[in-house]
């Protein structure tokens, strides 16, 4: 009967697979694994930066310091790039012709709206007969010069020019930003998809390179493309992440497999495990998709390391087992599974509380491993037995581990006195310990595209491109109002010489309030008189009182966003404008200016916030790294009472968990020691040490099988499995994966060998 | 404004002592391109919508075989334009108002630059798509009148118009420029000079466009 029930598992796991594959919502975009946000501002931007126009530019550069690029051969190019699929929009970053058009098209019958946004002020300074007259020779110039075509347009419905006002700055912002290096040109190619959408974005980025090296071929050797903008990062982390996921299964699958083979030397043992494990990984996978909606690659990369920690339970079963008559198996699994459900809590613990600790991605990786551990131990206690009945096991021995217990048995004192004068050391050094504060080092992979990055931007703008201020609103309205009173406190900090210049949406847009407020006042302040003499100007001028002398500006509808966003000016404008959950915000781009005067001038507002994104990263990092450091002692409470309550001993339940908080202390005394600095990725591969390395106290500490030779042989299997699984994050190029196999494959080794070391035990 | 003056150094340049009857359109065009520098004086009248009488000025219009146009208007008061490449200069040195451009963003003749910079290459195709084309020869007189085909814009009062004409085996002496809002532009000209010295002041009033030393 118990063999029918193996052959139930044995049915029931590949419709288990095939139900899994079929359910499973892959996503590999890094930012939803590590973009996160307390604020809605931090939210919105994260948002923007996942799916909003932001995240669909590319900035393409195209030139060499020998050659530049000519006319037609950018045209073409431009031509071509909008032929691929996907493509929305490509144009010149410095192009100007679109935003002449709009100008005088849509801007010439909204003068009187949009003229200012110090109307009382500006309106006594235009009224003056001096400035009329000024104002008509003006006109006269213009239309005389080449810019009259342009002028001509606008006047026929804005005679005094007024629609022009706020763009005369304008245009003088924009003179003084554009920093176009002649030998680049530099192109803005939008895509329909959001920069996150992997497949779209490798296969345009593809099709450009190809179009480029199809034009440049014979005339332009030595014209280089260079590429930046979310897309490239996105898809740079994310092949370099597919890739990683990749070798790391392979090769940790490989490893484990190896290493069950050379303990158990059994085909049959290694193909139910086997099973189990893909039993466990199933389950894992369902959950995660269940709760989250979707399983994201970096989930997957750490929890490969799943593997390494839930095949321990069943070694334990079998190392305990393997002398046993088959029958009596169950018995044997029975009386170690105590230790190995203890083991399992303080490891859910640890997990639990990495879940907690800021990065969204981490809650996954907390529900994908808690899973798969309870699992794996149902499995062992209830599956395990059934599945080993008439399957013989051959003993093995690991004669390191026993020497290594002789070694501990007999130098105990003296390693013991090491051990402490190691710790100490290691508790004196921390003092030097420092600290990782731009999170930017966790991303050393990405220098070279960084590096890319600043090159292009240097050579098109002045603008600071992190650094922005950020409005928030409920509406439109709210954020557009809200924006004009901060325009005000930007031009009090231009005159102090604390900021160069800004880029709000003004002279693009003002509020309706504004707007309204504009016309009411321009009609109230127009008497006959001043109409007379802007009359007396006109002929003075020798220009036509019948074409330009009436002012009566009759359009009364105010301009609206959606109106500017049918426009070729959307280009400009969108990005500037996110909404998010009923929340608007307004980004107001800052060119230099002195970071802490806006920090501050902004502080006490919570609608207004100055947003420096590199300090933002950098709060986070440290709003991280705290609440790692919160966990880490939460987590480590947490398992102490949990131990207390079960042994109840103070002494007993400490000298359990000192094997993994001495491993723990030891490696940051020798990090401390070399100056490495240390983020909250390391707290968290400490966490994760502690919550494995307590299980191996646990199992020394409560020797179940009654033969602590056997024991420590379990423990050092399960070490090696687990070792050996993270240890395979340590070929990985991202950092993050990097670290997290540093910390915890050094943890769980030393956590091991100190077991015996510091846990007395009677035989 | 800058298709007046486009358009000008555009047929200003065909030697009409090659012009005869026989001679179709396409012949004439292929002899556009000035073959050295030249300086020609122009009396330019122009009747305009917005002002109350006729604006009239003179001065002097330089072009070189590399399409590089510049008008220097003398009077009523100095004021230095220049056409090179893709680039619009302009300085008035009454206001010291100076500002330089890509010819695209000069609305609203851009398309017609386009157009006419293609013709002074010869390119007569696409000359054909945006302009018909009359070439006629009477009495004693040659005439091409180019005229926009689409025109239709909310402003916009009819197609644009450009004439020039002159004497048989004579250089043109008069360009008319009807725009699609109804301003118009009458030039006379005549030769004033040509060769390497004018080829010199081309660059010196270049280097003043251009705000350089």
């Amino acid at each position: 009967m118990p063999k029918f029930k193996g052959l139930y598992f044995f049915l029931f796991l590949p419709l288990l697979c095939l139900f899994t594959a079929l359910n499973i919502h892959f996503k590999t975009d890094i930012t939803t694994f590590f973009m996160v946000g307390d604020k809605a501002e931090e939210q919105g931007l994260a948002n923007e930066i996942q799916s909003g126009t932001l995240s669909k530019r590319y900035i393409l550069s195209i030139g060499s310091v020998q050659q530049i690029p000519d006319k037609t051969f950018i045209q073409t190019l431009i031509h071509d790039f909008k032929t691929i699929k996907g493509v929305n929009d490509v144009w010149k970053t410095n192009e100007t012709h679109e935003i002449f058009t709009s100008v005088s098209s849509v801007y010439k019958h909204y003068g009187t709206q949009l003229y200012s946004r110090h109307p009382q002020h500006d309106l006594a300074i235009i009224f003056t007969a001096e400035n009329l007259q000024r104002r008509a020779k003006a006109l006269k110039i213009s239309l005389l010069s080449p810019q009259s075509g342009f002028i001509k347009k606008i006047l026929k419905y804005d005679p005094l020019l007024l629609s022009l006002t706020g763009f005369k700055s304008l245009s003088e912002q924009f003179n003084q930003t554009q920093q176009q290096d002649p030998h680049y040109q530099n192109l803005m190619l939008e895509t329909i998809a959001s920069g996150m959408d992997f497949n779209t974005q490798v296969m345009i980025q593809q099709q450009i390179q190809t179009i480029f090296n199809r034009h440049k071929k014979n005339t332009y050797p030595s014209i280089i493309l260079e590429m930046t903008g979310v897309p490239v990062f996105a898809v740079s982390t994310q092949q370099r992440m597919q890739n990683e996921i990749t070798l790391i299964s392979i090769l940790s699958s490989i490893a484990l497999t190896l290493l069950f083979f050379i303990l158990f030397r059994s085909f049959q043992v290694l193909f139910w495990i086997g099973c189990l494990l893909v039993m466990v990984v199933c389950c894992a996978l369902l959950m995660t998709q269940l709760i989250f909606g979707f399983v994201h690659g970096m989930t997957i990369a750490i929890g490969t390391t799943l593997v390494g920690i839930c095949i321990d339970y069943p070694i334990h079963a079998l190392v305990h087992g393997q002398d046993s008559n088959p029958k009596k198996r169950l018995t044997i699994i029975k009386k170690i599974f105590p230790s190995l459900l203890m083991g399992a809590i303080t490891t859910l613990i640890g997990y639990f509380a990495l879940g907690l600790s800021g990065y969204p991605g981490f809650q996954q990786v907390a529900v994908y491993t808690s899973t798969g551990i309870l699992v794996s131990l149902g499995l062992t206690r209830y599956l395990l037995p059934l599945l080993m009945i008439g399957i013989p096991l051959k003993p093995f021995q690991f004669n390191m581990a026993n020497n290594w217990l002789s070694v501990c048995q007999r130098w105990r004192t003296p390693l013991l006195i090491l051990l402490i004068l190691a710790s100490g050391a290691s508790l004196y050094l921390l003092e030097r310990l420092t600290w990782m504060q731009d999170l930017q080092e966790l991303t050393p992979e990405l220098n070279d595209l960084k590096a890319t990055d600043q090159k292009i931007r240097a050579r098109m703008i002045s603008i600071e491109v992190g650094r922005f201020i950020m409005v928030k609103g409920a509406s439109l309205e709210q954020v557009l109002q809200r924006s004009e009173q901060v325009y005000q406190q930007l031009d009090n900090l231009k005159k102090q010489n604390f900021l160069s210049d800004y880029f709000g949406l003004y002279p693009w847009l003002l509020s309706k309030r504004q707007q309204q407020l504009n016309r009411e006042l321009f009609h109230n302040t127009l008497t006959p008189e001043i109409i007379k003499q802007w009359h007396v100007a006109l002929k003075l001028q020798g220009l036509s009182v019948d074409g330009l002398g009436n002012l009566d500006y009759a359009q009364e509808k105010n301009l609206s966003l959606e109106m500017l966003l049918k426009t070729p000016l959307s280009r400009l404008l969108k990005h500037q404008i996110i909404q998010h959950k009923q929340q608007f915000f307004l980004m107001i781009w800052l060119s230099e200016h002195k970071a802490e005067v806006l920090e501050n001038l902004f502080l006490d507002d919570e609608n207004i916030h100055y947003f420096s994104q590199r300090d933002m990263l950098n709060k986070m990092a440290i709003k991280y790294q705290q609440r790692a450091q919160m966990m880490l002692l939460a987590g480590l409470v947490v398992i102490a009472l949990l131990l207390i309550l079960r042994y109840k001993s103070l002494k007993k339940a400490l000298i359990t968990l000192a094997p993994a908080c001495l491993s723990a202390l030891i490696i940051l005394g020798l990090w401390a020691l070399q100056g490495v600095s240390i983020s909250f990725l390391h707290l968290v591969g400490f966490l994760l040490v502690i919550a494995i390395c307590v299980d191996y106290g646990i199992f020394f500490q409560e020797n179940r099988g009654e033969n602590i030779k056997l024991t420590y042989q379990a423990m050092t299997a399960s070490m090696l499995t687990s070792a050996l699984a993270f240890g395979c994050l340590m070929i990985a190029e991202t950092t993050t994966l990097k670290i997290l196999g540093q910390v915890v494959t050094s943890g769980v080794i030393l956590g091991f060998l100190f077991c015996p070391l510091i846990i007395r035990h009677k035989s | 404004m800058i298709l007046r003056y486009l358009v000008f150094g555009f047929f200003f340049c065909i030697n009409i002592a090659t012009v005869f009857a026989e001679e179709s359109l396409e012949t004439v065009l292929q002899r556009l391109k000035p073959k050295q520098a030249m300086a020609i004086a122009y009396h330019e009248k122009r009747s305009m919508g917005f002002f109350s009488e006729d604006q009239k000025s003179q001065g002097i219009l330089y072009l070189t075989p590399t399409e590089t146009l510049l008008k220097i208007q003398e009077s009523p008061h100095k004021i230095l334009m220049g056409i090179e490449k893709d680039q619009l200069y302009y300085y008035n040195p009454r206001n010291k108002q100076r500002y330089n451009t890509q010819i695209k963003d000069e609305l609203p003749m851009s398309a017609s630059i386009e157009i006419l910079k293609g013709l002074m290459n010869g390119n007569i195709q696409t000359l054909k798509q945006k302009y018909s084309l009359n070439f006629s020869l009477i009495a004693q007189i040659w005439r091409i009148e180019l005229t926009q085909k689409d025109y239709i814009t909310e402003d916009d009062l009819q197609p644009l118009n450009v004439i020039m004409q002159g004497q048989i085996s004579q250089p043109a002496h008069s360009l008319i420029i009807i725009e699609a809002d109804g301003d118009r532009s009458d030039y006379r000209f005549s030769l004033k000079d040509q060769g390497k010295a004018v080829a010199q002041t081309i660059q010196k009033i270049l280097k003043v466009l251009k705000n350089q030393p």
